[in-house]
């Protein structure tokens, strides 16, 4: 009894039909429209190519890359799950100190930008110029070079210090913090031990979020594009995702082979939704009920060195990257400590003078305020139409909102990119800022609503009634009760959404031209020309511009740390 | 205006397959204080959320003071911000960004009520609720009773026709709960308000109502004074919902003359209501109207000996489960004389309190 009918329309009388339902299907039809169009278009185009498959898959290093992409994304897997099942563990069920700033440190991780951290640790572990190389020469160890991050496994290397881990870290927290205690406790009472009540309680009741974390993980991680971009180029190493992207940049563009690449990457995408879907029990993992009450395990022994280990972690996964590339942007030459002179400004001078930068500038800043705008406005209306209105349309609504999570960037710029090609009405939007926020938008909206939602969902209906029973009307209350208590999770959401959209690349890589390009891609081309002083110095910026909003956001919002 | 201040007609609602409200006819008078009592899930919230229009009918019309509110029929629907109904929460959802001031002070704000006369109107509602020491803290310190005091203010601050309460009370504990009764009650008839009001609390619905509305299913059960409804149950559900009962099953053998079942040789005079020799019946009176018999009473007539089973202590008497032949029934024991467990009590069931019900299947 707790939800209400959206009362919209302030007329009070005559209304046929109610507003509100005309509202959801409006809302509904849009969400529709820009989620399923790029995977409509993919399908049907890839279908519809009739030299099809075969054809597709002989082009040189197709099939390759879909093997390289299982590849990469197995190992990688592999190995971070186990380290991020120990460290949510650690963080959400045991007297590790500082639980919630170790999360909020992954948080800042997740948010880096990957190719910032890339050109970080190239400065110590390129193959021709890394410190550590030079080091190791020098000291007669070896004679060539002992770390490449110029093969597969550096790209393995740079997925663990970017995303990987701290992707499921953040998913597993909240989940293994929700975990009701009372299991626990009712198991001790019992008379179980404390490592069987682990084994024999904890891990079967932790097991179902563990599988449909892995998944999910399993889907975010299919979204990697820039690190095999530049990592891969020496030896031609490509993903699915970096293929797409090859085979579009060749002239002419091959958008034959690379949409069928996508329809394939798009067909096991849908294998893993299914798998996802069931093993959830068709519920995201979010809407994990559970009161919040956490039985903590105590260390003992083990609790200094285990948080100097997850310290020890988020120092490699934040700190150490930003500071080897702000190093790295103030060298005369990228990784040479040994020149007469090894500090210099003159990248600096040399990026912060040029056109091209400030005109990437401005589109970032354009493209992460925007997006911002965008999100905080679009996601407001979709959680608000999610948590309170009660109508059928509703979980067309949800499944909507969460599509766009399964999308990878490089395939939903494709799915675009076709939009533009075949529908003449949205040609003028090629090469626009306008499609690149939308692009954006949709990219971040599952996290973002889902944000802004929960916290609506414990808002409560009644605060907003009370307020439309003692005389306000729905927009009056939604600015004056709903937005002003929802404002710190969408100050976070903004936030996030800015940070994310300044440095990501595989969304817009493709619809993305020269008058609209922005930072991020700005810094993949120098990098992509081994142009490592400026990228250090453009990554740099970047990072500077997602510390700047959260700092701003933190101004205006207080209580935005809580949230 | 002639006529009552809030009619419902044939009032109903549906959410899919499950029909909340089911037909409700009501009419409540100016001035007038109207319980909905009723288990939970009878339909009584969805009621009140109707009369506020956060609900919107699947059938019938509501009409205050003369106006239609809602409509199915002529497709009148007129948003809760139109109504001018005041209303206070179960959860009281008050305002956790704003102070005790703002909170009361907002449905002035939203009706563009001038500085002066608001200022003057808040400064009023916060001395009535007697929290002028806390007119600029923030809602979320203050207690439950206070918060429960601040939604009441925010209800009637801006005067509104009808007053609409959600369970107000069912978030205080016992002693408060009963001192916030009779504040509204003082409250309500100083302010001559028209009120709705909702409960599941049998107590609280006789204390504070003027007429009750008993709600089963979706529908009204019986209408009527406080003491109506609790001295003359028009149905079992009344009788059972309201208040304690004590009952034992009978055979009727005759015109006003029915035997005990499971110790025939006791007879009971009751009304025999119609109901034909030889049927099985129930009777029925309040644990209060049992009269204890002292030892030497000699014979009297309806009157029971039965063992205590069970004694407890509920402070100020006692209750016992008392099993006279097959059947138990529980009762109240004044704390005077030593009851012990085992022990045989005589009780009289007096002829003009017992009302016989019939029973099903029979």
């Amino acid at each position: 009894m707790s939800a209400v009918s959206l009362p919209i329309a302030a007329q009070p009388r005559r209304l046929r039909f109610e507003a509100s339902s005309v509202f959801m299907v409006a809302l509904v039809a849009v969400l529709g429209f820009v989620t399923l169009y790029p995977i409509l278009a993919i399908v049907g185009n890839g279908l519809a190519l009739s030299r099809g498959w075969q054809d597709a898959f002989a082009t040189p290093g197709v099939a390759q890359s879909v093997l390289n992409t299982l590849k990469v994304v197995g190992t990688v897997q592999l190995i971070s799950f186990p380290i991020a099942i120990v460290i949510s563990w650690l963080i959400a069920r045991t007297d590790l100190p500082g639980g919630r700033w170790l999360e909020f440190g992954f948080w800042i991780s997740f948010l880096l930008p990957a190719l910032g951290t890339t050109t970080g640790w190239l400065l110590l572990f390129a193959p021709d110029y890394g410190l550590v190389n030079s080091l190791i020469r020098k000291a007669g160890l070896a004679s060539g070079p002992v770390f490449d991050m110029y093969t597969f496994w550096g790209i393995i290397f740079m997925h663990l210090a970017t995303y990987s881990i701290s992707v499921k870290v953040m998913l597993m927290v909240p989940a293994f913090r929700n975990l009701d205690a009372s299991l626990e406790e009712a198991s001790w009472v019992c008379g179980g031990g404390k490592l069987r009540t682990l084994v024999r309680v904890v891990a079967p009741a932790l097991a179902p979020i563990i599988v449909v974390t892995f998944l999910m993980a399993l889907i975010k991680s299919l979204e990697a594009f820039e690190i095999e971009l530049v990592l891969g180029a020496r030896t031609s190493f490509s993903v699915y995702s970096t293929k797409i992207y090859q085979l579009l940049q060749s002239s002419p563009p091959d958008y034959g082979s690379a949409t069928v690449l996508g329809l394939a990457i798009l067909a096991l995408m849908v294998a893993l939704i299914i798998l996802q879907r069931v093993a959830s029990g068709g519920r995201s993992y979010t809407t994990m009920s559970g009161r919040f009450k956490g039985s903590i395990l105590e260390l003992g022994a083990w609790r200094w060195p285990a948080l100097a280990a997850v310290v020890g972690l988020l120092l490699f996964l934040t700190v150490t990257p930003l500071i080897l590339q702000v190093m790295g942007s103030m060298m005369a030459l990228f990784g040479f400590f040994d020149v007469p002179q090894v500090w210099t400004l003159k990248h600096w001078q040399r990026v912060l003078t040029g056109l091209d930068f400030t005109r990437a500038l401005v589109n970032t800043l354009v493209l992460g305020g925007g997006s911002a705008v965008a999100a905080v406005a679009g996601y407001s209306i979709v959680a608000y139409c999610s948590a309170r209105v009660r109508h059928s349309w509703k979980h067309a609504l949800d499944l909507l909102s969460w599509l766009p999570f399964t999308i990878p960037g490089v395939l939903l710029g494709l799915g675009y990119l076709w939009m533009i090609l075949q529908v003449p009405l949205f040609r003028p939007l090629y090469g626009t800022m306008a499609i690149l926020i939308l692009v954006s938008w949709l990219a971040s909206i599952t996290m973002g609503a889902q944000v802004i939602k929960s916290n609506m969902v414990q808002l409560g209906a009644d605060l907003e009634e009370a307020g439309r029973v003692a005389g306000g009307s729905w927009w009056r209350i939604f600015r004056g009760v709903v937005a002003r208590l929802t404002a710190p999770s969408m100050a976070v959401v903004a936030v996030i959404v800015f940070a994310v959209t300044t440095r990501q690349v595989s969304t817009i890589v493709l619809l993305s031209t020269g008058r609209t390009r922005p930072l991020s891609l700005l810094q993949l081309e120098y990098l992509y020309g081994s142009e490592l002083g400026p990228a250090a110095v453009t990554g740099t910026v970047i990072v500077l511009l997602s510390l700047a909003a959260a700092a701003a956001a933190l101004l205006i919002s207080p209580r935005a740390k809580e949230a | 205006m002639p006529g009552p201040a809030l009619a419902l007609s044939d009032l109903s609602k549906s959410f899919g397959s499950l029909e909340a409200v089911k037909q409700l006819n009501l009419e409540v008078q100016r001035g007038e204080m109207l319980a909905l009592l009723g288990p939970s899930g009878c339909g009584k919230t969805t009621t009140l959320r109707m009369v506020a229009g956060l609900e919107r009918p699947t059938a019938g019309e509501i009409i205050f003071e003369g106006q239609t509110m809602a409509s199915v029929s002529r497709a009148i629907y007129v948003p809760p911000d139109k109504r001018n109904t005041g209303m206070v929460f179960q959860s009281y959802a008050l305002w956790p960004h704003m102070t005790v001031w703002e909170n009361i002070a907002y449905p002035l704000k939203l009706r563009r009520v001038a500085r002066k006369e608001a200022q003057a109107k808040v400064e009023y509602a916060i001395e009535l609720i007697g929290l002028q020491a806390y007119a600029h803290a923030s809602v979320t310190k203050l207690s439950g009773g206070q918060q429960q005091r601040v939604a009441l203010a925010r209800a009637l601050v801006y005067e509104p026709s009808l007053l609409l309460l959600d369970e107000p009370f069912s978030n205080l504990d016992a002693r408060l709960r009963e001192e916030m009764r009779v504040e509204v009650k003082l409250l309500q008839k100083r302010l001559h308000m028209t009120g709705l009001f909702v409960t599941h609390d049998q107590v609280e619905a006789l204390s504070v109502a003027d007429r009750v509305a008993v709600m089963n299913q979706g529908r009204i059960e019986q209408l009527g004074t406080p003491l109506e409804v609790y001295e003359s149950p028009a149905t079992p559900f009344v009788r059972d919902f309201l208040g304690r009962i004590v009952k034992l099953r009978v055979a009727v053998l005759g015109q006003d003359i029915a035997a005990l079942e499971g110790a025939e040789q006791v007879r009971l005079r009751v009304s025999s209501n119609g109901l034909a020799p030889g049927s099985r019946a129930e009777v029925s009176l309040r644990p209060e109207e049992v009269e204890v018999l002292g030892d030497g009473c000699g014979e009297a007539p309806n009157a029971i000996e039965g063992t205590i089973e069970a004694l407890l202590f509920v402070g100020g008497r006692y209750e016992a489960r008392v099993r006279a032949g097959e059947q138990a029934i529980t009762l109240d024991l004044p704390r005077g004389p030593s009851w012990e467990e085992g022990q045989t009590v005589r009780i009289r069931l007096p002829e003009g309190a017992l009302r016989l019900w019939p029973l099903k299947g029979s």
